[in-house]
């Protein structure tokens, strides 16, 4: 993996995931910099989904060390790994999740109020500024379009200043411009935030769109 | 955006079930509160409208309906007592004060009750204006009475026969009116009063103009004979011997001693079990609520799985989580509280006011602290127990679940 002449925020040394209590597949070693997009690739089952919930302080792996910001993410117990989740990694999901009871300003309100931080109005109009949605921030989330939500769900991923993106196979039922655009747009948008950005997918146009890709690997 | 919040956007979302369980629970509060607040104000009523009789004597017959008649003036009397032996039968030093009334007239639904001044006493009533009649057909009105029929000093009305307003008036015989009393917060408030002696007088001279203009030489069986009252009615100077001079009068023949305390309390015990009927009614109505909560709660937490790995995914903890349940739980109960006390208020100001036209009773609702200690205790165990099982399904979502949707 290349450097950019800063700190890694998320580093991975020998990780290996298990499925039924059983090994099935390894995760190359990574160092991710800030700014710093990759893909992880792999066919269904091959295990990349259950590699991001292991980076994402979900779901542990059988074995091996991940760092997110210099924080043993494994080494923490339960309830401060799901707070430190909360503060520094974003999660962006395939269906983009909103939570369709509240506002658009609201969804991306929640992550603060999940990860124990602060309101913060004006990161928040700022993220929908930047973004293109600050109109629709009032708007109630069952009402906007699915570009919109995209867009929401990518705020919510950033308003905490997070030190990694994690983006679960974020393109698979978009068209290629639409698929284009997205991936763009999480790129861009976590480069300027100064986060880095994995994308766990099967998608092969990913590859093209982000600064590295690693591919899951069996175990036998 | 606090979990506060979203519960209550949740809510919100779900206005229609929210509401239905808000009206139901709102409907069990109201029938606890109603019933713990009226039953007892009821009696509260009662004692304040019966005053300072702690005795009444009549004839043979229904110790409470003699109560209701002579007390609490809310009922027909049953008869005629002869007011010397009553007298008689009430004469122990136990006895501060004793006074005859004589029933059987009105004035525009207002009862007219002939007696002598030494009621006042029993009542402990003062006049605001004017005196004591000194003569026949002088009149003392109480407060109420005054104020409703709008009479003032000097005023001359009309009277009629029966307890009810009625077409029987006794046109020959006006009333003067010579006094008016301070207000007492007791049944005396809404009497006419008069000399007994004016009762008796105007109800011979009507019968004698009657029969003059029947052209009959028949008695008149209505006419007061001179002993006759519907009952004597005293106080107690010692209550402690209440109960002996009840046997005592109640042993003698043609007499019937009622204490008011006693028969009341007689009435409300047999009342019991509807009072607990309603009260496990209005229990069971806020027990449906609850259930109805957590089964919606249940049905939402279900639909909602998503949201709430959502919410763990973003770093809420389990707790996090199960404060929404509870938080929306909370929202439906108080909701249902104060919805449900309003409509109590409501209810018992309807019965107050029906009450107070329909018998003179003031009823004057008040939660005491324990009664408010057990509503409050009531809703936070119905949130609770709503907000049980939802809250644990909550807190044992499982993030994997979003990834896997």
């Amino acid at each position: 993996m290349n450097g950019r002449g800063t700190t890694a925020v998320l580093t991975t040394r020998g990780v290996t995931l298990a499925r039924n209590a059983r090994t099935f597949a390894s995760l190359p070693d990574l160092d991710l910099v800030p700014g710093q997009s990759l893909a992880i690739l792999g066919a269904s089952g091959s295990g990349k989904t259950t590699a991001l919930l292991a980076l994402a302080g979900i779901r542990a792996p059988a074995g091996g060390e991940i760092a997110v910001a210099g924080v043993a993410l494994w080494r923490l117990p339960a309830h401060r790994r799901d707070r430190f989740r909360g503060q520094r990694i974003g999660l962006v999901f395939q269906s983009f999740h909103i939570v369709d009871a509240v506002s658009v300003a609201a969804n991306v309100a929640l992550a603060a109020r999940c990860a124990g931080l602060p309101n913060d109005a004006s990161r928040i109009h700022s993220l929908l500024q930047r973004l293109d949605i600050a109109d629709i921030a009032r708007r109630r989330a069952d009402r906007i379009s699915h570009g919109q939500a995209q867009r929401v769900a990518v705020a919510r991923a950033l308003v905490n200043r997070p030190a990694v993106v994690m983006a679960d196979e974020p393109t698979s039922a978009l068209d290629d411009g639409n698929a284009a655009a997205l991936l763009a747009l999480l790129k861009d948008t976590a480069a300027a935030e100064g986060a880095a950005l994995v994308i766990a997918t099967h998608d092969r146009r990913v590859i093209d769109a982000v600064d590295s890709s690693v591919t899951m690997q069996a175990v036998a | 955006m606090t979990f506060a919040g979203l519960a209550f956007s949740y809510l919100r979302r779900r206005w229609g079930q929210a509401l239905l369980a808000v009206m139901v629970g709102a409907l069990g509060m109201a029938a606890v509160v109603t019933v713990l607040v009226g039953f007892d104000a009821l009696p509260r009523a009662a004692r304040q409208a019966w005053g300072g009789v702690d005795l009444v004597v009549g004839p043979k017959g229904s110790a409470l309906d003699l109560v209701f008649c002579c007390a609490l003036h809310v009922g027909e009397p049953r008869g005629l007592v002869s007011v010397e032996a009553a007298t008689r039968a009430v004469h122990t030093p136990m006895i501060r004060a004793a006074a005859p009334i004589a029933l059987g007239d009105n004035v525009d639904g207002w009862r007219i009750v002939g007696t002598i001044p030494l009621l006042l006493d029993i009542y402990h009533a003062r006049f605001a204006s004017g005196g004591i009649w000194s003569d026949k057909l002088q009149a003392v009105a109480g407060a109420t009475a005054a104020r409703e029929l709008r009479i003032q000093l000097g005023d001359s009305f009309i009277g009629a026969h029966g307890l009810a307003d009625s077409d029987e008036k006794h046109d020959k015989f006006p009333y003067k009116l010579v006094g008016i009393l301070e207000p007492t917060g007791s049944v005396l408030d809404r009497l006419v009063l008069t000399d007994i002696e004016t009762v008796r007088y105007v109800h011979l001279e009507q019968a004698k103009v009657e029969k003059a203009e029947r052209g009959s030489s028949e008695e008149d069986e209505t006419a007061h004979g001179p002993d006759a009252a519907s009952a004597v009615v005293a106080s107690f100077r010692v209550p402690t011997g209440a109960l002996l001079v009840q046997r005592q009068i109640d042993a003698q023949d043609g007499l019937t001693a009622a204490n008011p305390s006693f028969e009341i309390a007689r009435l409300l015990s047999y009342a019991r079990p509807l009072t607990v009927a309603v009260t496990g009614f209005g229990l069971l109505l806020m027990g449906i609520a609850a259930a109805a909560a957590t089964l919606g709660l249940l049905a939402i937490m279900s639909a909602r799985t998503r949201d709430l790995a959502l919410l763990r995914a973003l770093g809420a903890s389990r707790a996090g989580l199960a404060t929404v349940a509870l938080c929306e739980a909370a929202m439906i109960a108080s909701a249902a509280f104060a919805l449900g006390v309003l409509l109590a208020a409501g209810l018992l100001a309807l019965a107050r006011d029906v009450l107070l036209v329909r018998t003179g009773l003031l009823l004057q609702p008040e939660l005491d602290a324990g009664q408010i200690s057990l509503l409050l205790g009531g809703t936070v165990l119905a949130t609770l127990l709503a907000a049980a099982i939802p809250a644990l399904r909550a807190m044992r979502t499982e993030i994997e679940e979003l990834l896997q949707s």
